[in-house]
């Protein structure tokens, strides 16, 4: 059997706040505690959480920035943190990453040809081939063109320069590209350019995505399927259009409710519950969302509910789906 | 009368290659306990109309125009007068909430300061009334809230301790400039709602400025869609959900991934630098022709309250219906 | 809209400012360094050369700025002793850059322990004052032109580590030393590639500032007796021969102190302007 592209084990991640005292130990802090998920080739995967959720975390790890305090990260059957030096430099052909924010990831004093000539770099000469071609062809697969190449990364626009960054990753012909939150920074008149160019990838060279966002619209154009993250735990996952459909979890149904939807005065003349939902509050051993549940049960704050099936695909880590 | 009337409103600002019309001609209505919404993207001006109502623009940027609120005309205040209705008729909250309050000082106090300035409350008093708005505003627990820093409440805290403070005096207007832009999304309709809640309570206006055009829809009863300086749209949310007359509405409706469309408006948004003198919409529409370039469209009635500013207005209704 | 407002008037007025100052700057720079080169070669007099039957003359069209007490032409001293503050200049910021750019990138980009060492080991050298470390130097290894050099270098060595540090780490936590090490280069290549470049306008800056705080240490050396050695003339120890004069004849301390603001306020001048011309960002307009 061979194994999926990508599969996340048990990956614990804790970061230490800085301490108050030069003698104290800063107090750690679970950023990721305990995820676990596999992506099968062509099955993009989207994660949704919103701040404190480990997002971003997580990302972090897969694409070996940072070592896991628990758990592994399996690129192609292979964990990158054991993989020797040379097996490591191939596997990341494999393996790329588009950014949040267009201005800070492309060098501001290489012109755009080197920018996203840049992974073949490492790359032996076979596998690297005539790179200036290359180049225009992975400019152009992403609508810009091959002159381009010699221009500066500020000559471009907001959208234009987050399709130079997906360039880039898509130089090495890779087989999955993480996006931390690629379209937020942009207006929301070029975010489709951007989009619709990452869509046409995925169907054109096969590339498949870990796509992180905040935006469940922007989850549900690119993704296949979909996991809920809330502080720093899956708390559901499935097919996307099913998630988005019908939430099972909670949470998942607070994000959809919350997404705000083009409906006139939707917020306007209705009654309110007299106050609102809590922020979060420090974890205790019981749910992590139970603080904020409205249909939070005394079960809820003992006992933390196990991500399990509750419908066919479906998990959820609730109690009461 | 209207509570606020805006005519002609606009900016100008001085650069090395001569002045730039960054807002132009932006004109509006807004009567007490009403909420207009202000949609653009980034350049559109949306920030610049919430500053210059307030007179709080940069240095070096001058208003033209007339802004009368209870027909009292704003732009010719001097800057003593202006500080005294800042904070008490009219009050603002912005985007990041922990540049805007300071971080050295405990949050109740912050909120105290306008009711010490603008009603000249005695301090135990103005006290007593922060802790009683830091509960309006629905923050748990408000006495040791009130004691709290900036630095040890979340984003939504935050935002909520600038909403009390806005509120201290009771303004007649309140104007948001991307209140919940830097907040998450359940928090953000968190925000949203606090704000409508207390507009229908205290019958202040509120105008909400926001790159989204689905959190204004769900929120104001009117909006006003910004471009390049200029306004292309205004119309009753309603009726800009049933009907977008402006080409430049319709192509930001499309491009919203969550609608079946999902088209991208070809193009970026305009260089303020580097405006044209027609229609600053016509490089990026579909249905520009050369007529477009002569000079500024006029804002042409599409229906009751509903205005375009475009010469093809037609030609843009026929592509409404055809899609 | 922040970039809209930074555009307003005021900020029109102080670039044009900027603009002249570079362009003083770097007229005073340049012909500093012409007076340095066309002495090579001529000078009016020599610049060494005694002849008491000529002391203390006041200008004139033979000895265009006097002579001073031992009857040498002061025009030529001050020319020579351009070369002298130059070279001093150009060695003194080059030990500075050399060895303080590449301990602050090192620091950088290691991070942990390495980090901590090289910059408790530039507090170390930052904490003696300029001139009592150069003191300390010149008074183990004996006075001369030499050694002042490289007392003058070595404090210039924690002012780049220090600067460099900085920003080098700000370069290190943008997206796309990321995306690099994606592509999977290292450390040294990061540094090289994308690191250096990015801080190279902040270190050219800083580098016309040293300069010119190197031609004052200099002088200052000189002024105490450490620094360059009769008969060799120096902007410094011309002020410090002055002092006797100073009632006199107090051209004799004018002219090289002219000399000196001259050269400072030119490299500084240079500096700030290139400043602003080397920031991509204040570029457009």
């Amino acid at each position: 059997m061979t194994p999926p592209l990508l599969a996340v084990e048990e990956l614990v991640r804790r970061y230490r706040r800085p301490r108050a005292f030069p003698w104290r130990r800063g107090e750690a802090v679970a950023a990721l505690s305990g995820v676990s998920f596999a992506i099968a080739r062509g099955r993009s995967l989207g994660i949704v959480g919103e701040s404190g959720s480990g997002k971003s975390t997580l990302a972090r790890l897969v694409m070996g920035f940072e070592r896991p305090d628990a758990g592994r990260v399996l690129f192609m059957g292979e964990d990158l943190a054991e993989a020797p030096p040379a097996r490591l430099r191939q596997l990341r052909r494999g393996l790329q990453m588009v950014f949040q924010d267009p201005v800070g990831s492309l060098d501001p004093r290489h012109r755009v040809g080197r920018i996203v000539g840049e992974p073949l770099d490492m790359l032996d000469g076979a596998a690297r081939g005539d790179r200036s071609a290359r180049v225009a062809a992975a400019l152009r697969s992403v609508g810009l063109g091959a002159s381009d190449a010699q221009r500066y990364p500020h000559e471009f626009s907001g959208g234009q320069r987050q399709r130079i960054a997906i360039a880039r990753a898509l130089i090495t012909r890779p087989a999955l590209i993480v996006a931390d939150e690629p379209v937020s920074a942009l207006d929301v008149s070029v975010q489709a350019q951007v989009l619709a160019v990452m869509k046409a990838l995925a169907a054109e060279h096969e590339v498949t995505y870990l796509l992180i966002s905040h935006d469940l619209a922007v989850i549900a154009y690119v993704t296949v399927d979909v996991a809920v993250m809330y502080r720093g735990a899956i708390v559901e996952t499935g097919p996307t259009a099913a998630v988005l459909e019908r939430p099972l979890h909670p949470y998942s149904q607070a994000l959809k409710e919350a997404a705000p939807r083009l409906v006139a005065g939707r917020r306007r003349h209705r009654t309110r519950p007299a106050a609102p939902p809590g922020e979060p509050a420090a974890a205790g051993r019981g749910c992590a969302y139970a603080e904020r549940c409205p249909l939070a049960q005394p079960r809820c704050r003992e006992e933390a509910p196990a991500l399990r099936e509750v419908a066919p695909g479906r998990r959820a880590a609730c109690h009461f789906p | 009368m209207a509570l606020l009337e805006v005519e002609a409103l606009g900016v100008v600002i001085d650069s090395p290659r001569g002045p730039l019309e960054i807002l132009r001609d932006v004109g509006f209505a807004l009567e007490s306990g009403r909420i207009l919404g202000i949609v653009g993207e980034s350049g559109s001006g949306k920030t610049m109309t919430a500053l210059a109502l307030m007179g709080l623009l940069p240095p070096g940027a001058r208003a033209q125009g007339s802004v009368r609120l209870g027909g009292r005309e704003l732009l010719r205040l001097d800057e003593h007068a202006l500080c005294r209705l800042r904070g008490d008729r009219v009050a603002m909250i912005f985007q990041e909430p922990m540049s805007a309050l300071n971080p050295l000082q405990p949050v109740g106090a912050q909120i105290a300061e306008p009711l010490r300035l603008h009603r000249k409350m005695p301090a135990a008093k103005a006290a007593a009334e922060a802790r009683r708005l830091l509960a309006r505003v629905h923050l748990p627990d408000p006495d040791r809230l009130a004691a709290a820093f900036p630095h040890q409440l979340s984003g939504g805290q935050r935002q909520r301790v600038m909403i009390a403070m806005a509120l201290a005096c009771g303004p007649d207007l309140l104007v948001a400039d991307e209140p919940t832009t830097a907040l998450d999304v359940t928090v953000q309709a968190q925000i949203l709602d606090l704000l409508v809640e207390l507009v229908e309570e205290t019958g202040m206006s509120l105008i909400l400025v926001s790159h989204d055009l689905a959190a204004v829809a769900e929120t104001a009863d009117e909006v006003l869609v910004l471009y390049g300086g200029t306004v292309v749209e205004h119309a009753p949310v309603a009726a800009m959900l049933r009907h977008r007359a402006h080409p430049y509405t319709q192509g930001l409706f499309a491009a919203r991934p969550a609608t079946g469309l999902f088209r991208a408006i070809p193009g970026s948004v305009p260089d303020l630098a580097a405006l044209p003198p027609g229609c600053r919409f016509a490089d990026r529409c579909p249905l520009a022709i050369a007529a477009c370039g002569d000079g500024p469209p006029p804002l042409g009635l599409v229906g009751p309250g509903h205005r375009a500013a475009c010469i093809r207005l037609e030609a843009a209704a026929a592509t409404a219906e055809a899609s | 809209m922040s970039a809209v407002a930074e555009r307003g008037r005021p900020a029109r007025r102080r670039r044009v400012f900027r603009h002249w100052g570079l362009v003083c700057g770097a007229i005073l720079t340049a012909l500093l360094l012409l007076i340095a080169l066309v002495s090579l070669v001529w000078t009016p007099h020599s610049a060494t050369a005694i002849d008491l039957t000529q002391r203390l003359l006041p200008p004139s069209p033979r000895h265009w700025l006097g002579t001073d007490h031992f009857g040498r032409d002061i025009a030529s001293m001050l020319m020579v002793g351009a070369q002298n503050s130059i070279l001093v200049g150009i060695v003194a910021v080059a030990i500075g850059v050399a060895l303080g750019v590449s301990l602050g990138l090192l620091a950088a980009a290691q991070g942990g322990w390495a980090e901590e060492a090289a910059m408790r080991l530039a507090d170390f050298t930052f904490a003696f004052p300029a001139v009592l470390s150069a003191i300390l130097i010149t008074a183990l290894l004996g006075p001369g032109a030499v050694n002042s050099i490289i007392a003058i270098g070595i404090f210039n060595v924690p002012v780049f580590a220090r600067l460099t540090r900085g920003a080098a780490r700000a370069i290190w936590t943008r997206d796309f030393i990321l995306a690099t090490r994606a592509a999977g280069k290292g450390g040294l290549r990061i540094t090289l590639e994308h690191v250096l470049p990015n801080i190279a306008s902040i270190l050219i800056v800083q580098a016309t500032i040293q300069f010119a705080l190197a031609i004052l240490a200099e002088a200052g050396l000189s002024y105490i007796g450490l620094g360059t050695q009769p008969p060799f003339p120096s902007w410094g120890r011309m002020l410090n021969e002055a002092q006797t004069f100073l009632f006199l004849a107090p051209r004799l301390a004018i002219f090289p102190g002219l000399a000196i603001v001259a050269a400072v306020l030119g490299l500084n001048l240079l500096g700030d302007g290139l400043r602003d011309l080397l920031d991509p960002r204040l570029r457009r307009f």
